[in-house]
């Protein structure tokens, strides 16, 4: 079964340690639900009962201009179907942030369900930005992508950023993306006057090659001053198995030609070979015949000393 | 490449000779990167290579281990079970069979084979049906 985004939530706050998202509707035993949390500074985002698939953190140029955003997701369980909303807590005071929601159906992950992912940043100045980044992304399968777009100033924020325009290239064509605007302005700063924004896009796809590129506009109102763009793209494929057989590895030993043989028949070149005989070194005694001269005729030999 | 790896042999041959003991541990077989390419001398133990197994993929204890031979050829033969791993999201085109010690730094390589075709599974099976022969041969 092809994998769907059935449904979504979204939720913000202020200068906050948590960020409570309202449960996606009909979750179901083992559909996969996602979330993807943004906040400013380095934090590390948690929900309990989720495991981080990854997480991106840029340091920006100023403190303001710092942020992370990470992916969550976990196989809902019974218990997931009365939930009523999730808690997604970062380790840092006051600094979150938007949080964005997804109950994907057709895959039920026993393990992490992204199967790739890119991340970039980009400085936003006073006027439109167009994000384009290459990317070499393949796709086995059919299914969908994400793009979380955020933006972080280091200072009271005035003006507006909407994010338009989201894609994905490939050798097929876009496909038609759903917009989660999740929050255009939200304060990130423990009480330091950052803000953030932001939005997300999402579409599924039957397409399955590689994705060469994606991007989207950040539609710049009057800003008061440079801003710092953080995204990311992930993938989410429908499950597949793949099985293959190998090429059977063969190779062949070799002989060496022997010394030392001699003999033989048949068609082979005979060997041979002459042996070598080395001078001894040795030593031994001849018995001395003793005559007694007396009795000439009598001889005797002497025993062995 | 597809090689024998020349440590492997060295060990089957000392092991035959009564030159050594031959290693003993489990023998394993391990999904690799499509980016590995195998040296035959250079890659001797499992820690030289660890690092280019296919992301997502953990090595598989092989069973039924035979090695026949195969009058037929004039070879021997090595074959065991088809080898699955599931759930995995993966990319691999080759397969290393490596006698696992318990120790990557003296888990000596044996061989590593190549698969007909880049296996992707997406969170599913990732199976390598090991050919009727077997895994690989050395031809006598």
């Amino acid at each position: 079964m092809a994998i769907a985004i059935a449904s979504t939530s979204t939720a913000s706050a202020n200068d906050s340690t948590s960020v409570t998202v309202t449960a996606p509707t009909s979750i179901a035993t083992d559909d996969l639900l996602v979330i993807v949390a943004t906040c400013g500074g380095n934090i590390t985002h948690t929900s309990t009962g989720f495991t981080q698939a990854y997480t991106h953190y840029y340091n920006g140029p100023s403190a303001g201009q710092s942020g992370r955003i990470t992916v969550l997701y976990k196989k809902a369980v019974l218990a997931d179907e009365s939930e009523a909303n999730y808690t997604v807590t970062g380790d840092l005071s006051n600094r979150m942030g938007g949080v964005a929601m997804f109950r994907v159906t057709g895959f039920s992950p026993e393990t992490d369900p992204v199967f790739d992912y890119a991340v970039g940043n980009v400085s936003i100045p006073d006027a439109d930005v167009t994000v384009n980044d290459s990317v070499s992304i393949s796709r086995p399968t059919q299914g969908a992508s994400f793009i979380a777009a955020t933006m972080y100033d280091n200072d009271s924020f005035t003006g507006e950023i909407l994010y338009q325009n989201f894609q994905i290239t490939s050798t097929d064509s876009n496909p038609t993306w759903t917009t989660l605007d999740v929050d255009d302005n939200f304060q990130t700063g423990d009480g330091s006057n950052y803000y953030g924004s932001f939005s997300m896009g999402y579409a599924t796809s039957s397409d399955t090659s590689a994705i060469s590129a994606y991007g989207f506009d950040y539609n710049v109102t009057s800003l008061d001053e440079a801003a710092r763009g953080i995204y990311t793209l992930f993938t989410i494929l429908t499950p597949a198995n793949a099985s293959g057989g190998n090429t059977l590895l063969t190779t062949t030993g070799t002989l060496f030609t022997a010394t030392g043989a001699t003999g033989g028949s048949g068609g082979n070149t005979l060997l041979t070979t002459t042996g070598t005989l080395f001078s001894q070194t040795g030593s031994g005694t001849s018995p001395t015949q003793w005559t007694n001269e007396a009795k000439p005729s009598t001889t005797w030999v002497n025993e062995q000393k | 490449m597809a090689t024998f790896y020349a440590k492997g042999i060295q060990d089957a041959l000392e092991a035959v000779t009564g030159v050594a003991a031959a290693p003993t541990g489990t023998l394993k077989l391990a999904f690799m990167a499509t980016s590995y390419t195998a040296d035959a001398e250079a890659d001797q133990y499992w820690s030289d290579i660890s690092a280019s197994q296919a992301s997502g993929t953990t090595s598989q204890t092989v069973a039924s281990t035979a090695v026949n031979i195969d009058t037929s050829n004039n070879r021997v033969e090595i074959d065991f079970d088809d080898v699955t791993e599931t759930p995995v999201t993966a990319s691999t085109d080759k397969v290393v069979l490596y006698m696992d010690t318990g120790t990557p730094a003296t888990s000596v390589l044996i061989c590593c084979a190549d698969i007909s075709t880049t296996l992707s599974p997406v969170a599913g099976d990732l199976t390598l049906a090991v050919n009727a022969e077997g895994l690989a041969a050395i031809n006598y």
